[in-house]
């Protein structure tokens, strides 16, 4: 889906089913990313958080209504994604992201992918299209995802053991690219 | 209209960074948008900055926010108000020490259209919009996060997805002014022959 775009259009029907959230994704454009030329795959880059900032700690439910807390993953570096199901690039970069979480578990790396804004009933029918099974938060006044400088979707941030904001990513990426898993476990040393 | 190239220069020193900010602060592109395979999509790479804009028709703004709980008649508002355009913005640079691009729609302008100012209707203004006419807290903070940020800065392959909304009549036509920032030098492009969907457009 990175690589192409497509049209479509949205019939009444649809409109009044107000089930079109998914078509109307494939709608719209991603940028296209460029092959590196010498290694023919795309570039993935992560930029470094300026000085390095204490992560705001959060309580937020998960998809079953259970409390996370976010001070309790210290110790592990933590891949925070913040994201909705009808943004197109956050659906896009998704696959790749329970691709990496099955890699970065087994190292002890955390995950948490927190939905901006409510919408439970929409977030489980995505998450079984796409066999999801890292943890999935709800920031249902997405005053979270505020307090943690996010302004666009998607954006991940990446945390060091000490819950300091390390790492950034705006927009999304191939989370399993090899450069990009590189870096997260570099955070482990 | 691709100058990815230059990135690979090394930077120039303060007195020539000098001129050249000078320089790009009076130098008003006419971009030569690129059109993309897409119908009604326009694509332009220039200076560190990738754009990509497209119309969205009535029927695609109507699904959108009444899947998110909008009503009927408020959806109507925005397809006769908002001139949406869905849009993807962000850093064209790939090298990870190129430059931040910055980019504030607040300094963005529509011309030649009937609406005077030419201002993009922000997420400030439609937040305030929907709690002047009570819709729901779930529906406007889905609308505001669909909804282009305001002021964003990108890192290298950075980007960002999101709403454009021209407060123009439904079958407008115009020209936007872009205006981004790299490296403290302005940089401004004009993309001419942009349209807004007509309001019973699929």
């Amino acid at each position: 889906m990175l690589e192409r775009e497509r049209t479509m259009t949205v019939s009444r029907r649809d409109v009044i089913a107000g089930a079109s959230v998914a078509g109307l994704a494939a709608a719209i454009g991603l940028p296209r990313k460029r092959a590196s030329a010498d290694e023919g795959r795309p570039v993935m880059l992560l930029q470094s958080v300026a000085g390095t900032p204490d992560a705001p700690d959060f309580t937020l439910p998960d998809l079953d209504g259970r409390n996370v807390v976010f001070s309790t993953y210290r110790g592990r570096p933590v891949l925070v994604n913040f994201w909705a199901t009808w943004c197109p690039p956050c659906r896009a970069e998704i696959p790749s992201m329970e691709r990496a979480w099955r890699n970065l578990s087994q190292a002890d790396v955390a995950m948490l992918a927190i939905h901006v804004g409510g919408e439970a009933d929409g977030i489980w029918a995505f998450l079984s299209e796409f066999n999801v099974t890292f943890p999935v938060l709800i920031d249902r006044s997405s005053h979270v995802s505020k307090s943690w400088q996010t302004i666009g979707l998607p954006t991940t941030y990446v945390t060091d053991p000490a819950g300091r904001k390390v790492l950034r990513a705006v927009g999304g990426r191939e989370w399993d690219h090899p450069d990009l898993i590189a870096r997260i476990l570099a955070l482990k040393a | 209209m691709n100058n990815e190239g230059r990135l690979l220069l090394p930077r120039p020193a303060p007195a020539r960074a000098m001129l050249a900010a000078i320089a790009c602060s009076l130098l008003t592109t006419a971009a030569n948008a690129e059109e993309a395979p897409v119908e009604g999509a326009t694509r332009f790479v220039q200076d560190g900055l990738r754009l990509e804009l497209a119309p969205l028709t009535a029927d695609q703004v109507r699904a959108f926010v009444m899947g998110r709980g909008f009503s009927r008649d408020t959806a109507e508002l925005l397809v006769e108000e908002g001139c949406i355009f869905r849009s993807s913005i962000g850093s064209a640079h790939e090298a990870s020490e190129a430059p931040t691009v910055a980019v504030k729609l607040s300094e963005w302008r529509t011309q030649g259209s009937a609406r005077e100012g030419g201002e993009l209707l922000t997420r400030e203004y439609w937040d305030a919009r929907w709690r002047t006419l009570g819709i729901d807290e779930d529906a406007v903070t889905a609308f505001h996060w669909a909804l282009f940020p305001t002021e964003q800065e990108f890192g290298p392959t950075d980007y960002n997805w999101g709403f454009l909304s021209f407060g123009l009549a439904p079958g407008s036509s115009f020209a936007l002014e872009v205006v981004w920032h790299s490296l403290g030098i302005p940089h401004t492009a004009r993309l001419e022959g942009l349209t807004c969907s007509s309001a019973s457009g699929q």
